[in-house]
């Protein structure tokens, strides 16, 4: 087992006064990890356009009355890939008419049919002009081919776009979409988990609306119409704001040097040694290899940056085909963030993100708690006192190895704190099935599994000792600093990454993408990393 | 006999674990958290549940992909009941729940049982439960019938003749 090749700095408190602020705090102590995350990429637009000074941009960005429209008009971000028939297509092509916007896959029974069938009904009643623009997140399975396929039977308005996954993360990102694989444990193989809102561009090409999965098709009709007859020669057509269009800020004027970033991590924290993951695209798209050096630089208000320059490790999980960067930061203080990126070759690229605060939970980059898991050894194999999951799904590979034993061991361990009955928040159960798609792929790694409450089998059946508006946390999982605020019981699911020295790598909560953990893994047993 | 409770214990962990069984058991009445189950009749032992479905339909889709049916079901008995499994005439048929989270993120997982508490009702809708049909052996367009069955804890298989629509 090879230690990780990147040095965790030492830690500091997370109130440490010298090392500048965050952009904005206002999205602090939002539940779930991820939702920060997405709001930061959603305002990173008009952050970055608002950075020269002003530390709250983002406040623009509040829906108005109808909770739809965006009370501040800014340009749509990118969207360039392929459309079904094969040819580059650009959403700048579409000006003239209002266009909505959305991301799914193919391979999807019950959410991307329903906002299909949602924006089908919606064209009808509008008539022609508008076009819906489908979007795939799903990279390995949708090609031009399959968005040609499924689009047969819909009506002619319909793009169907695809592309590399590097060019579908750059795009989706740009819009604020997340997305992550997860086991569908089942023959499908996997399904996407992803944002699933619709976005309305008027015919100028800025963004005016988002519609929130299952909203009903009338604000989305009485707001088409609307912008039709604005695009239709009213003068009433709101212009954008100076220097709005510009979609990333990297600094330099050479586009050549420019460097698109997608941030991989999908829980980042203040304090502590918090792991930063990126890939970057270079100015035709292409994913930036191993054969360059990349330096971190997280930068507050003011561009101040905190702390010192941040070098990172380049990591290309086994089977993988985009290397990720991986550096370790010592954020000051929750909040937004710039994230800046430069090569040693020159290249830029900027991005924001957000950091959450860590309240009591273990802090990343400090020792893990000594808690003994229990495992099916110590409850005479009954799985059922030690798992939620239904006996069908039960792998018992998650129950095998407790913490203790890894860490005898000197084995890293992936933690999954998760329960797939007491579903406290909507990503609960989702960690359990995430994690069973990397198990196969890391035998020299312990994936456990523990559920978070107390909780007693009666007659088969798991029954909670509590309310489920607090349940009650059990003795193992307790020690990892869940309950107080801001992280109560009922932010479910968290997972704990700890190395073979029994140090907190990573942690996370809320909803987790694969490819995360993926990555992290791959860089502490050392069997990714291709570059420092 | 339907109170059943872990094998010996062998570790302190388990102790504890037992310990705590055993004090539910003693004080729990059949109610409790959201997720809590009245004691369920044991397969012959007779307790009489009846579950009704209504307004099953399946969405369009293409030969060889996959669609998804809804339905909703009523339990008019006085006992809980789950629904174990469904099975479609047009491919292969397993239960998912899409969630949605407050930041807009969607994600479907398998589920294997349904509960539908006595005197209640459970929807299957788009965005919520769904059976999900792999491997459509066909086209399915519009007006087309789809054949469910679906079998219940308790209660008899239902058999029911879903109406293919767009939505």
């Amino acid at each position: 087992m090879t230690t990780s090749q990147t040095p965790a700095p030492p830690m500091t408190s997370p109130t440490s006064p010298k090392s500048g602020q965050p952009l904005d705090r206002r999205t602090v102590g939002i539940g779930i990890g991820l939702m920060a995350l997405l709001g930061a990429l959603a305002l990173g637009l008009i952050l970055l356009v608002g950075m020269g000074g002003a530390n709250t941009p983002g406040a623009s960005t509040a829906p108005d009355a109808s909770g739809f429209e965006y009370a501040a008009v800014r340009q749509a971000p990118p969207l360039k890939l392929l459309d079904q028939d094969g040819n580059r297509f650009d959403l700048a092509q579409l000006k003239g008419q209002p266009v909505l916007v959305f991301f799914g896959y193919t391979h999807c029974p019950d959410v991307c049919p329903e906002t299909v069938g949602v924006v089908s009904q919606v064209l009808k009643e509008v008539g022609a002009g508008p076009r819906a623009v489908f979007a795939s997140i799903d990279p390995d399975r949708d090609d031009t081919a399959a968005m040609k396929k499924y689009l047969t039977y819909l009506p002619p308005a319909f793009i169907g776009l695809s592309g590399t996954p590097q060019e579908v993360a750059e795009n989706a990102n740009g819009w604020g979409v997340k997305y992550a694989k997860v086991d569908s444990g089942s023959a499908g193989g996997y399904s996407m988990s992803h944002t699933a809102d619709i976005y309305l561009v008027d015919a100028q090409g800025l963004l005016r609306a988002h519609f929130p999965f299952k909203t009903p098709k009338e604000p989305m009709v009485q707001l088409l119409r609307r912008l039709m007859a604005e695009s239709a020669g009213s003068a009433t057509a709101p212009t954008v704001a100076p220097g709005a269009s510009q979609a990333v800020a990297p600094g330099s004027g050479d586009p050549e040097k420019q460097l698109r970033v997608s941030v991989i991590s999908s829980s980042i924290w203040a304090g502590g040694s918090t792991p930063l993951i990126v890939t970057l695209g270079d100015a035709q798209g292409q994913p930036v290899d191993a054969s360059v050096k990349v330096t971190l630089k997280v930068i507050g208000a003011n561009s101040q940056q905190a702390g010192v320059d941040i070098p990172t490790t380049a990591v290309l999980p086994p089977g993988e085909r985009i290397v990720n960067f991986v550096g370790f930061a010592d954020i000051p203080s929750p909040g937004q963030w710039r994230l800046d990126v430069q090569t040693s070759d020159g290249r830029t690229g900027s991005t924001v993100m957000t950091a959450l605060d860590q309240g009591s939970t273990t802090p990343v980059g400090a020792p893990a708690p000594k808690v003994d898991t229990p495992t099916l050894a110590d409850v005479g194999g009954n799985a059922k006192l030690l798992t939620t999951v239904v006996d069908a799904v039960i792998d018992d590979r998650l129950y095998t190895t407790s913490t203790a034993d890894a860490l005898a061991a000197g084995k890293p361990y992936v933690l999954v704190i998760d329960s797939n009955r007491f579903r406290v928040s909507p990503a609960c159960g989702r960690a359990i099935t995430m994690i069973r798609y990397l198990l196969d792929r890391w035998p020299d790694v312990a994936f456990i599994h523990l559920e978070p409450f107390v909780y007693q089998v009666i007659t088969d059946e798991p029954v909670l000792s509590g309310s489920i508006d607090n349940p009650p946390l059990n003795q193992w999982t307790e020690p990892w600093g869940m309950g107080p605020a801001p992280w109560p019981a009922t932010e479910m699911p968290w997972i704990f990454v700890v190395d073979e020295m029994g140090v907190v790598r990573a942690k996370y909560t809320g909803i987790v993408g694969s490819a995360d953990v993926d990555v992290i893994v791959s860089l502490i047993t050392g069997s990714g990393v291709v570059g420092q | 006999m339907t109170k059943r409770v872990a094998a010996l214990p062998v570790s302190p962990a388990l102790v504890l674990v037992t310990a705590l069984v055993t004090l539910l058991v003693a004080a729990c009445g059949g109610s409790g958290t959201g997720s809590a189950t009245a004691s369920p009749s044991t397969p012959g032992e007779g307790t009489a549940t009846t579950v009704t479905v209504t307004g099953a339909w399946v969405r369009t889709g293409q030969a060889g992909a996959m669609t998804a049916a809804y339905f909703t079901l009523q339990n008019t008995g006085t006992a809980e009941d789950a629904l174990v499994s469904v099975t479609a005439s047009v491919g292969m048929a397993t239960m998912h729940e899409t969630t949605t989270d407050a930041s807009g993120m969607t994600g479907m997982q398998p589920v294997e049982t349904v509960v539908i508490p006595a005197g209640g009702s459970v929807s299957f809708e788009p965005g919520g439960y769904h059976v999900m049909i792999m491997g459509l052996s066909a086209d399915l367009k519009a007006g087309d019938k789809v054949e469910l069955k679906l079998v219940f804890k308790n209660a008899a298989p239902v058999d029911v003749t879903a109406e293919v629509r767009a939505s």
